[in-house]
């Protein structure tokens, strides 16, 4: 007995560039573009009968904001839907997907983030990108990585997925990595969730999470993420301070904090995280994290600082492996 | 390799006594075809375990009555590459609506070759599919890299020729090739029967 059709829920959010069989670029600047960038992928329709939703114009800002929109608009459509596709923007790939895992937990649906090797609508200054991609790849790689990507829908992901190049990779482990013209990110260890070979393989022992569903609305935009360097000071007063709800401090791994900026980080009396990948010196008051990547920090972070009546100690939601960031 | 440049992904989705399968696979291999197929694993693992093989592909082929997932995707994905896809369904089969789908789209008909066989005809459409790739425009790509060594008379000659018709030496060497090659009427006869069937 054949599957039957998946329904899709397709969100736009930037992202959206690809080259139409006449050679011109085409993406979705506004809802009136939707028709004529999914008529130049006809093929999409015998995988999954899609419902397209646009977020965000290929010009738009894409950013807090457009996480919780997407968000909002799953959540609102979870019961219609067997599974999402986000496209959006090749920079803000890895965010957003991670920003989706933090706000909707645990659901027992597929939500895929992919889009373009190339965004914005401006093409002048990726002449030269364009045509290479198009000389040697026939396209900038949205087709086949939303086909990829509602191929991979078919089979549970135990949370946010990004389908790029030929790799399916868990939005926990993602980073960007050139490793070549078509794979612009990668696994940070390596792992993956599924590979393109002559098929989407997804890894047959992964499942959705059994734990409880949680749903978040709100990120905060309120944290200051600070990139460290020893010896070059802090110059934010404590007046400064009072614009922001938490601050994530990206520090070396193997030198403590400089004591001046350790009574900084004391004096200001804000939630703090001392963040670098491999391993970090604890400061008193602060959480210190390592083993996972620099934007799941960040966003994690943004998610635990909205949501801390809900969530309770940050501190300590800080350090619990929530969407499976420290695995 | 086969001495035919072409590689072809066949595809089925029934496994059991499926002898139109193995016959399809037996023309292939006839033509001289780099096959890969779904019923050989071994040869998917051996040359394309990375970096998106079915992209290296240059047509695909499926045989079988019903559209699943799985060549759902295969067909998408080449589709959207521009490539040619051969299907070959049984005589007596009802059409899936996704074909219709596809045929409706003028610049996916134009890749989509829908073909109804039965036990008498199949080598036919086979051969037929391999006579539209081998006239099609992929087939006259400059795509192909050679590296020739030459002696230091036949660099110097190409060097001047090349000077004096103010051209390149590819283009010129290109050009050589392409008058011998229409001039050789062995060469001519073998392209005539390359692909036609035994019956």
């Amino acid at each position: 007995m054949p599957k039957k059709k998946q329904k899709i829920l397709l969100l736009l959010a930037g992202g959206t560039c690809l080259i139409d069989k006449s050679g011109n670029v085409l993406s979705v600047k506004e809802k009136a573009d939707i028709h004529t960038w999914l008529k130049s992928m006809p093929e999409l329709n015998i995988l999954a009968d899609i419902e397209t939703v646009l977020v965000n114009g290929e010009d738009d800002i894409v950013g807090l904001h457009t996480w919780q929109e997407i968000a909002g608009i799953i959540d609102k459509n979870l019961m219609d839907a067997d599974a999402f596709v986000v496209v959006t923007k090749i920079d803000q790939i890895i965010a957003t997907a991670l920003s989706l895992n933090f706000l909707l937990q645990n659901l027992q649906k597929n939500i895929i983030v992919t889009g373009s090797q190339v965004s914005g609508s401006n093409f002048v200054d990726k002449k030269e990108l364009i045509s290479q991609l198009k000389a040697k790849h026939g396209g900038l790689g949205l087709r086949t990585n939303l086909i990829n990507a509602l191929q991979a829908t078919r089979q549970p992901l135990p949370g946010v997925a990004i389908m790029f190049g030929t790799r399916l990779i868990a939005a926990t482990k993602a980073v960007y990595r050139c490793d070549n013209e078509i794979n612009l990110l990668a696994s940070s260890d390596n792992s993956y969730w599924g590979r393109v070979d002559f098929g989407v393989n997804v890894r047959s022992d992964l499942t959705h999470n059994h734990y409880p569903t949680a749903i978040y609305k709100n990120l905060s935009n309120k944290v200051l993420v600070i990139d460290d360097w020893p010896g070059a000071p802090w110059l934010w007063s404590k007046k400064d301070m009072a614009n922001y709800q938490a601050i994530v401090v990206k520090t070396s791994p193997y030198q403590p904090l400089e004591p001046a900026k350790q009574k900084q980080i004391s004096a200001w009396a804000l939630p703090t995280v001392i963040y670098n990948c491999q391993t970090v010196s604890p400061v008193k008051g602060t959480v210190a994290i390592s083993g996972c990547s620099e934007e799941t920090v960040i966003i994690k972070t943004m998610w635990a600082i909205a949501n801390q009546k809900q969530l309770g100690d940050f501190d300590s939601i800080m350090q619990q492996n929530i969407i499976g960031e420290f695995n | 390799m086969g001495v035919n440049h072409m590689r072809l992904y066949f595809y089925t989705n029934e496994f059991i006594n499926n002898q139109e399968a193995k016959e399809i696979v037996s023309h292939l291999k006839r033509a001289e075809v780099s096959l890969f197929s779904n019923l050989s694993l071994k040869a998917e693992a051996k040359g394309f375990s990375q970096d998106q093989p079915l992209d290296k592909m240059d047509a695909l082929i499926f045989q079988g009555k019903k559209l699943d997932p799985k060549i759902s995707y295969l067909v998408a994905l080449v589709l959207s590459q521009s490539k040619p896809v051969l299907c070959l369904i049984p005589e007596g089969t009802k059409l899936d609506e996704a074909w219709h789908i596809l045929q409706s789209d003028s610049s996916l008909s134009a890749k989509l070759h829908l073909e109804f066989y039965n036990q008498d005809n199949l080598e036919d459409k086979v051969f037929g599919f391999l006579r539209s790739l081998d006239s099609g425009s992929i087939k006259d790509l400059f795509n192909i890299k050679y590296t020739l060594r030459v002696s230091g008379k036949l660099a110097d000659y190409l060097n001047w020729k090349a000077k004096k018709l103010n051209t390149k030496k590819a283009d010129w060497l290109r050009d050589q090739i392409q008058a011998m090659m229409a001039q050789d009427a062995d060469y001519q006869k073998f392209l005539k029967n390359k692909f036609v069937s035994k019956n």
